[in-house]
């Protein structure tokens, strides 16, 4: 499938892009196999289930008389990691690196706004990072309609903003907002009507 | 940009006003980076369809 937005990232080779393609393959093999882990707990219980297959059936009677135990057991060490990250034993654990950049998987606001503000990344390199995931698991997913083509134009802004020492609440924040949500024509040059056009003939070209 | 509701009907259709949430989203510096896919006019033939 063709983008609907091309965006060119070759002469954007961000620190996070390199990142997010360390661990592509690794993520998006198990976005189809595990379901992603939205809070430890529910890790906790896909284990449990998974112990439930693989042991042999005479050990199931005892299995069940104990798995209340065994529910609080795995319950108090899942909530023993911190939430938003991973057990060891998860897939998604496969990702985690010594790099001191945040995963962007399981990156919190918090995380991507005090390294914005260390300067450990640029807003430019965050959301050509993004971009760059985007186009990764647009062919299977098919989760973004169009991609915002002045993205990295905002970025490089609020950057320059960031500089001057601007301390807004979401600067330099990359967002995805669903389609359902009016998002104005920017102001642009005539460019942005040929874009318009060519995106059209794209849509309309793969029906 | 685009704000189709994930229907291919709507393509090309730009409003010509943000909504209050991307323009409180802007207002606030954040950079709209993309539009989510969503099942056709948020709503698919099913009532029981997670849209």
């Amino acid at each position: 499938m063709v983008p609907v937005a091309r965006v060119h990232l070759d002469i954007l080779t961000g620190r996070l892009k390199d990142k997010v393609h360390e661990c592509s393959k690794t993520t998006l093999f198990y976005s189809y196999n595990t379901p992603y882990p939205t809070s430890t707990p529910s890790v906790s219980i896909l284990h449990i289930s998974s112990i439930h297959i693989s042991l042999p059936r005479s050990r199931m009677k005892l299995l069940t008389t104990f798995s209340s135990l065994l529910l609080s057991l795995l319950t108090v060490r899942a909530n023993a990691s911190p939430p938003g990250h991973f057990p060891d034993e998860s897939p998604w654990a496969l990702c985690k690196s010594t790099s001191p950049y945040p995963d962007l998987l399981t990156a919190s606001l918090d995380e991507i706004f005090t390294g914005l503000n260390e300067g450990l990344f640029t807003a430019v390199e965050l959301t050509a990072a993004y971009i760059a995931r985007i186009q990764e698991t647009q062919p299977i997913l098919r989760a973004i309609i169009e991609v915002n083509p002045h993205a990295l134009e905002e970025a490089a802004a609020a950057d320059a903003a960031r500089k001057t020492g601007s301390n807004a609440t979401l600067l330099g924040i990359p967002i995805i907002v669903k389609d359902n949500i009016a998002t104005a024509r920017p102001e642009c040059v005539l460019s942005c009507y040929r874009l318009l056009a060519r995106l059209t003939r794209d849509v309309v070209s793969h029906i | 940009m685009n704000t189709t509701a994930g229907s291919f009907a709507l393509v090309g259709s730009v409003p010509q006003n943000d909504s209050t949430i991307v323009t409180k989203l802007k207002a606030a510096g954040a950079i709209i980076l993309a539009k989510a896919n969503l099942s056709r006019t948020l709503f698919y033939v099913r009532l029981d369809h997670v849209s």
